[in-house]
């Protein structure tokens, strides 16, 4: 491949064109950590070896120190050869206070400028100046050389650290070469190419297989757009993801323009909607006042209603006084008959004795015996002709009509008391029974010349939890429907029987029945078939409303030309929670 | 605020004084080394443990300050408190101890201790006494014949302007003892390894003289090295250098010296004539040696007759 179509294809390649920058990044860095290491540890070293010489100039001020300070040659000798013996160290000069050379040795081969003081400067001046100067071939080293003594006679017994006072006699001079630090430099050199391209050839392969990991999804992104059709007039990998994502922000731009027109489309829409929302709920609020209005009207219609309703059912119950009233008045006035009839003949009776009494009492006890028989034949004379006999018999009979009168009057008072007892809302036990019999007692005028009354009762029945009152009520409706319903003679069968836990009252007459067309309707309000003013069509109504109560129901069943029968089902054992709640 | 100070500080001294309090005492020490502390233990025992006299001052033990001059950054502060404390006694330890308390404002009476040249110090004052720091050569001498009987040639160097009255003393001592001086003379000390090697042969021991000339860092190495080299043993007059190879130490016994010092401020200090006479001579000496250099040297030694032995 030529020079151009390996550029030409690092252009189009973008994991390539990454990978490359990502390896001369690595280069670059590994370059320039090299070189400050490199530059450190040749800083080190020199520093090393530069310790080293001043500690070795030290060692030797210190050796020679009696040796310069006697300038002796002789005492000279064994510190420099010791000195001469370290590594690099090339030679060794010492100097009096004066700067007179008083010796000097060097390593045979070694160059000898490093024992020659730069130009015009002395011993003393480098000294001083400072404890080391570097030239082109090494280092040169020089130490002032002390001596001490004691500074009292004092200090010579007792002083472990004596105030001592110092004077300079002289100088050394250690050169050492440069070639220690040479090779050091060398190897270090030779580590840090190693270590670099050991770096490089590492972070060339980790570089290459996190570049590859990385654009993966690049590249398939890339495959999924070529697929799209996208056309971008671009060859390389990085060109063609500019077109797309210019493509992309012109679609997107024109969404915003779509979104934006339905934006202004669907807030004309919310206005117009709103407007319309508060045309309706004005309208709504207008309904709201008129069904309010109309609720009041409702309400007062029903308000009527109830108190048309209160009429009515006390129009319902001054009908049924009316019958009642009629019935008991009727019974009263019979039974009555059987006093006021036997008034008259027993008034006669009572003359007739009063008659025989005074011809008895007209004889006379002291008068002669003649006279007391002819007074006593007159006087059984007047009882045969009286018919005392009879007149006895008469006077039983008459005096036992009284008492059946009196007797009967009794029971119809007793039952009108039992019929309509005070306290309607009474729930107590009842004997159903008695309840049946006083209510056809008040109605005995309505039945007694051609309705014949069968009772059927259940002898075991026990008494009854209920409301007397209502169900006596209940009874005299149906009752008095059954007997207005016979016309001519006719029969009324009332049984009663225990059923589980219910009570069974059929009341079942002769009647013509209930029509089918009507026969669902009985139990309406205000439905009759009574001419007008003589029912309100409430009876059987309130008759039903008040078995409810007593958890019961009313069945009817009827046909026609047969008979109706009517039949109150009801608990035996109930408990009038119902019945008492309302 | 010194102004403010100073004035307190001596009220608070003048206060401070009880009734019947002992006789005042200063004791001003050059430092803290082992020696001048020594020293001053002795000294202490037996200024508080003097049996009383007689008089209302003589039941109670001496009431003494102690100044550390290494410590004190105010020297003439020091001076002023010292004085303001009218001492019936100053005890100086050391020689700038000396030098600071004949400095003072003050005639009473002085004794000192460990000063090595205290006529130089004191030039001429009076009222001075103390336990001289010199052991008499025919002491010193005693001492090595007593460790290294066969040691008849001692090698001396000196400067014949410090220690030659020394030396005259010691010669005599050493014929007393059978014993040979060879001695070197030297004005420099860069003379000395050339004295060393004209020694060689000629000694069988070397006695270091406390002489400044001769004794400096670089010779002390250099005599030590020739001892070691020609196995010459060397006898010195401080203990300090048989840790460094010296073989025998003929050296002061510094509690002994102390209480010696004690001895002279209560005699002061009770009236005494101690102040009469200029010094005292110490009256103990130690011997000491160290057994390694002995070993190695090869010496004929007898170490029974040491008192005791350096650190090894």
């Amino acid at each position: 491949m030529s020079l151009f179509g390996i550029r030409k294809r690092i252009r189009e390649n973008f994991s390539l064109k990454v990978y490359i920058t990502f390896l001369a990044a690595i280069i670059f860095i590994s370059i320039l950590f090299n070189l400050l290491f490199l530059q450190w540890q040749i800083k080190n070293l020199k520093r090393e070896i530069i310790e080293e010489g001043e500690l070795l100039a030290q060692v030797l001020a210190h050796n020679a120190a009696l040796g310069v300070f006697s300038e002796k040659e002789e005492q000279l000798r064994s510190p420099m050869e010791a000195v001469l013996q370290q590594q690099d160290v090339v030679s060794v000069s010492i100097y009096n206070h004066d700067g007179k050379l008083l010796a000097r040795k060097h390593r045979p081969g070694s160059p000898p400028v490093l024992d020659q003081s730069p130009a015009g400067k002395s011993p003393a001046d480098l000294a001083a100046a400072g404890s080391y100067h570097e030239t082109s071939q090494g280092f040169v080293f020089q130490q002032q050389v002390r001596v001490s003594s004691y500074a009292s006679e004092e200090d010579l017994y007792f002083s472990e650290s004596p105030a001592v006072a110092e004077e300079v006699v002289g100088y050394v001079r250690v050169g050492m070469s440069k070639q220690r630090l040479r090779a050091g430099i060398r190897d270090l050199l030779l580590r840090s190419l190693g270590v670099g391209f050991l770096v490089l050839l590492v972070g060339a392969l980790v570089t290459y297989f996190v570049v590859r990991e990385v654009t993966k999804p690049l590249n398939r992104l890339i495959g999924e757009v070529e697929k799209q059709g996208v056309k971008v007039d671009s060859t390389d990998q990085l060109s063609i993801l500019s077109g797309t994502y210019n493509e992309l922000v012109a679609q997107l731009g024109k969404a915003f323009d779509t979104i934006s027109g339905m934006k202004e489309d669907l807030e004309a829409k919310v206005h117009d909607r709103t407007r319309q929302l508060a045309i309706a709920n004005e309208e709504l609020s207008n309904r709201q006042a008129y069904l309010e209005e109309t609720n009041r009207k409702l309400e007062e219609t029903l308000r009527e209603l109830k108190e048309t309703q209160a009429q009515m059912v006390h129009s319902e119950k001054m009908v049924a006084l009316g019958h009642l009233v009629a019935g008991v008045a009727h019974e009263i006035n019979n039974t009555t008959n059987f006093i006021t009839g036997a008034l008259p003949p027993l008034g006669r009776s009572v003359d007739e004795l009063k008659e025989i009494l005074a011809v008895f009492e007209k004889i006379d006890r002291h008068g002669t015996k003649k006279a007391i028989v002819d007074q006593l034949k007159e006087a059984e004379d007047l009882k045969q002709e009286l018919d005392y006999d009879r007149l006895l018999r008469n006077l039983d009979v008459l005096f036992a009509n009284i008492k059946e009168g009196a007797r009967r009057t009794t029971q119809i008072v007793n039952d009108l008391k039992n019929f309509a007892r005070p306290g309607t809302a009474e729930w107590k036990s009842t004997d159903i029974h008695e309840s049946i019999d006083s209510t056809l007692t008040l109605l005995y005028s309505e039945y007694k010349h051609q309705i014949e009354v069968v009772k059927d009762y259940d002898r075991e029945l026990p008494l009854v939890p209920c409301s007397p009152s209502q169900l006596n009520q209940v009874f005299m409706n149906i009752l008095l429907n059954a007997m207005q319903a016979i016309r001519g003679p006719g029969r009324i069968r009332i049984q009663t029987r225990k059923q589980g836990k219910d009570l069974h009252i059929s009341i079942k007459d002769s009647g013509p029945g209930i029509p089918e067309a009507i026969r669902d309707r009985i139990f309406e309000p205000f439905f009759t078939t009574k001419p007008v003013g003589k029912g309100t069509g409430l009876g059987l109504s309130i008759s039903y409303g008040i078995v409810k109560k007593h958890q019961g129901e009313i069945v009817v069943r009827s046909e026609p030309g047969k008979g109706t029968e009517f039949e109150i089902i009801m608990p035996l054992e109930g408990t009038g929670e119902s019945y008492l709640a309302n | 605020m010194k102004k403010i100070l100073f004035p307190i500080i001596l009220l608070l001294a003048f206060l401070a004084q009880p009734a019947f309090a002992g006789p005042s005492v200063v004791v001003l020490q050059s430092s803290r080394l082992l020696p001048y502390e020594q020293a001053r233990q002795g000294l202490d025992k037996v200024l508080a443990d003097h049996p009383p006299s007689s008089g209302a001052k003589s039941i109670q033990a001496a009431d003494t300050s102690l100044f550390v001059l290494s410590e004190e950054t105010e020297p003439q502060f020091l001076k002023s408190l010292i004085e303001a404390k009218h001492p019936q006694l100053v005890v100086a330890i050391g020689g700038k101890a000396l030098a600071f308390a004949a400095s003072l404002a003050t005639d009473k009476p002085i004794v000192y201790l460990l000063v090595p040249d205290a006529k130089q110090i004191l030039k001429g004052r009076r009222n001075v006494t103390g336990v001289e720091m010199t052991i008499p050569p025919a002491r010193q001498l005693e001492g090595l014949a007593a460790v290294l009987p066969r040691a008849k040639r001692i090698g001396v160097i000196y400067d014949p302007e410090k220690t030659s009255g020394l030396v005259a003393e010691a010669r005599d001592a050493a014929a007393k003892l059978g014993m040979a001086l060879v001695v070197e003379k030297t004005s420099s000390s860069k003379e000395v390894p050339d004295l060393l090697a004209r020694l060689r042969g000629r000694i069988d021991a070397f006695w270091l003289l406390p002489d400044l000339t001769v004794v400096t860092p670089q010779t002390l190495e250099k005599i030590l090295l020739f001892s070691v080299m020609e196995k010459i043993p060397v006898l010195s007059f401080s203990e300090k250098h048989l840790e460094a190879g010296a073989a025998v130490a003929v050296t002061f016994d510094l509690p002994a010296m102390g209480e010696k010092a004690g001895e002279l401020a209560w005699d002061v200090l009770q009236g005494g004539k101690a102040c009469k006479v200029s010094a005292v001579l110490p009256d103990k000496v130690k011997i000491e040696i160290n057994r390694t250099v002995l070993q190695k040297l090869g010496s004929d030694y007898r170490p029974e007759r040491a008192v005791g032995e350096a650190r090894p």
